[in-house]
Formats: structure tokens, sequence, C-alpha cells
């Protein structure tokens, strides 16, 4: 099982990376999350973004992520302290 | 103190669309707006449609719900094609309830066209039809497919509402409630894991709650305001159809989908 985080999107430092604001996390994450997170994004799933990672860049991520609530699977974390993982947003409703 | 307006079916075409856009009235319930007796039928279809999986209390809902299929198109417009084949069977020699509902609001609005949304050729999904077993509740949440459904040529509408036809209602629970609170990107860190909303939220909004909804009724509301459904603590499911109505006021157009 992997590690979950969520939280809102903030400030966007590349075409494939932001920092998240956590608010929540899995219980039984094996590992610590801080408040705040820089993610390095290694697949998405958001409305809006390009599903092909070659067509990402900044402003299509700001417009994707920035207040978003979004789910981070974590896949690990890199020698700068910087998360990769899979990134996606659920928004499924209806009364 | 805000409440819906509640009206007969035969004063629906004097309705106010613009009350229920705005925060003048949380919703407007037309009471015996669908034939009380093809509710039934339709009831009886959705269980025979499949009737195991309805016993076994397996069966959710019929047909694709766009917001569930945000980043992948291909997959809700193939249900939706499918859906559309089994709605053929459910409303076999039976009034429309999705074309009723058309006709209705094109009396309420006549400078207006609607149809359903399509997309390259692809039709959308015209509603969906909800089974909420005992146990089963809504948490708070807004619909706005110009937020989450981004991916879909309909995101650039001007206007959403909402329409939930009661096909069958359970004993108890399953009350709808509405809070005078519409939904803001900031709203957004008040995002529960899963689904829904933190009730803190809405703690200092006004709320409406409607009960005792008869099958046949229709309720139409702006789904941007925050709004959940109680649990369901009776043993017949509580069975809707739903759909929305998306406007382009420059065009004088509605489409729907759900």
């Amino acid at each position: 099982m992997v590690d979950i985080i969520w939280g809102n999107g903030s400030k966007v430092l590349s075409s494939n990376s932001f920092v998240l604001n956590v608010t929540h996390r899995k219980d039984g994450n094996k590992n610590d999350y801080s408040d705040s997170e820089k993610i390095t994004m290694v697949s998405a799933d958001l409305p809006g973004l390009p599903h092909n990672e070659s067509d990402w860049n900044e402003e299509a991520l700001k417009a994707c992520v920035i207040d978003a609530f979004l789910k981070c699977e974590v896949d690990r974390r890199d020698e700068t302290g910087i998360i990769l993982g899979k990134v996606s947003h659920s928004g499924a409703g209806g009364y | 103190m805000w409440k819906p307006l509640a009206i007969n079916h035969s004063q629906a075409d004097g309705i106010d669309l613009e009350s229920i856009k705005s925060d003048k009235i949380p919703a407007v319930v037309i009471h015996n707006f669908y034939d009380k007796k093809n509710c039934q039928k339709i009831v009886n279809r959705i269980k025979n449609h499949s009737q195991n999986n309805f016993q076994n209390g397996k069966l959710r809902h019929i047909g694709p719900f766009l917001m569930s299929h945000t980043t992948n198109k291909k997959k809700y417009f193939e249900g939706a094609k499918e859906v559309q084949r089994t709605f053929e069977r459910i409303f076999c020699g039976i009034k429309n309830p999705v074309m009723q509902i058309y006709e209705s609001i094109g009396n309420m609005l006549p400078g207006y066209s609607i149809s359903l949304a399509s997309e390259f050729e692809n039709d959308y999904s015209p509603a969906i039809i909800r089974i909420h077993e005992k146990g089963k509740s809504i948490p708070i949440h807004k619909d706005n497919v110009r937020y989450e459904g981004k991916e879909y040529a309909l995101s650039d509408i001007d206007c959403q509402l909402s329409c939930v036809l009661h096909l069958q209602e359970s004993e108890n629970g399953g009350d709808l409630v509405m809070y005078n609170k519409q939904w803001r990107k900031e709203d957004e860190k008040f995002r529960n894991i899963d689904f829904g909303y933190s009730s803190r939220l809405i703690e200092y909004s006004e709320s409406c709650k409607m009960s005792n909804f008869s099958p046949g009724d229709l309720v139409i509301m702006n789904p941007n305001y925050y709004h959940k459904v109680t649990k369901i603590t009776g043993n017949t499911p509580r069975i809707t159809l739903g759909m929305f109505l998306g406007f382009y006021r420059k065009d004088c157009k509605i489409i729907s989908w759900a």
C-alpha cells in the first residue's frame, strides 16, 4: 500500500511540479509529511491537464492545481526532499 | 425565510427560473409533475433491468455520470450511448420523463431551444437513475461542470441547474437539505477526502430542508449551492432520475446532460 496525502495545490514550480498544502494524511502512512510538500508528478489524472505529459506546461498546471483539492499517491521522496507521485483530483457528485 | 416554491404541474409554465439561479429561493418543487403510475412502471422495469443486482442492493445507478468521468471522456460517451438503449426499454410505451422535462422547461422559457448536449457527434448521457438504499446518505456537496468538467465542451455554459424527478420514496429519510451558500474555488480547502465538504463550511449558512416528496415530484435547483441528502432509514429504496440543464444566455440555448 502506498502512502497517500491530500491537500490544496498552491505555487507551481515547473511544468510538472508544485507545492501541496497538506490537509489530510492516510491512516497507516509509513512516512511523515509536513504541512507543505513539494510534489513532482510522475503521472496525473487532472481535469484540464493534457493527457500527454509532453504537453504539460506551467500555465496549464496552474489552472489545474492552484487551490484545487488534490490526492497524491506517493511513489518516493528524492534526495532533495521532493515527493514524486501520482496526482489526481476527484469531484464526483450528484444528489 | 428561505423556502422552496412548491407548485402543482399546472402552474409550472409561470416559473421564473432566474429566482432559482439566484438565492431568492432554494428550489422549485413541482408536485405531480410526472404521472405516478408511470413512476411505478419505471421502478418495476428498473427492478427487472437488473433483478439480481437490484435485490442484492448492488445496483446503485443506471447511466454514466459526467462528474465520475472527468478525465475519461471516451468511457463516459460509451456509457452514454449504452444508457440511451437502456432508457428506450425502461420508458417504452410511456411518456419519456426527460422529454416531459424538456417540454416544461421550454414552456417556462419560450425563447430558448432545449436539446441533449452533444460533442463531436457524441451524445451526452440524457439522465442518470439513482437507487439509494437504506443507510445511504449524500454529504454536503455542489455540482459545477464549469469547474470539474473542464475537459468537456459544455463546461463553457453560463449557468447550470439541476432537475431531479422522484420516482420512488423511502419511508423515512432521504430529505434534501440546501444551504444558502454558493461554492467558490477557495472552498476547496474544506473538501473531504472521498467526496463532499466539511460541515464547517456551512455552519453559519441559512438552510432549507425539503421532505415528504412523492413519486412524480420534480425538484429544480441551482446545484452550485451546497446541498446534501439525509440518510435513508426506510426499507424502500429512494429512486430518482437526475439531469442537468446548462444555459447559454447569448444564444438562448439550453442543453441537458447527466
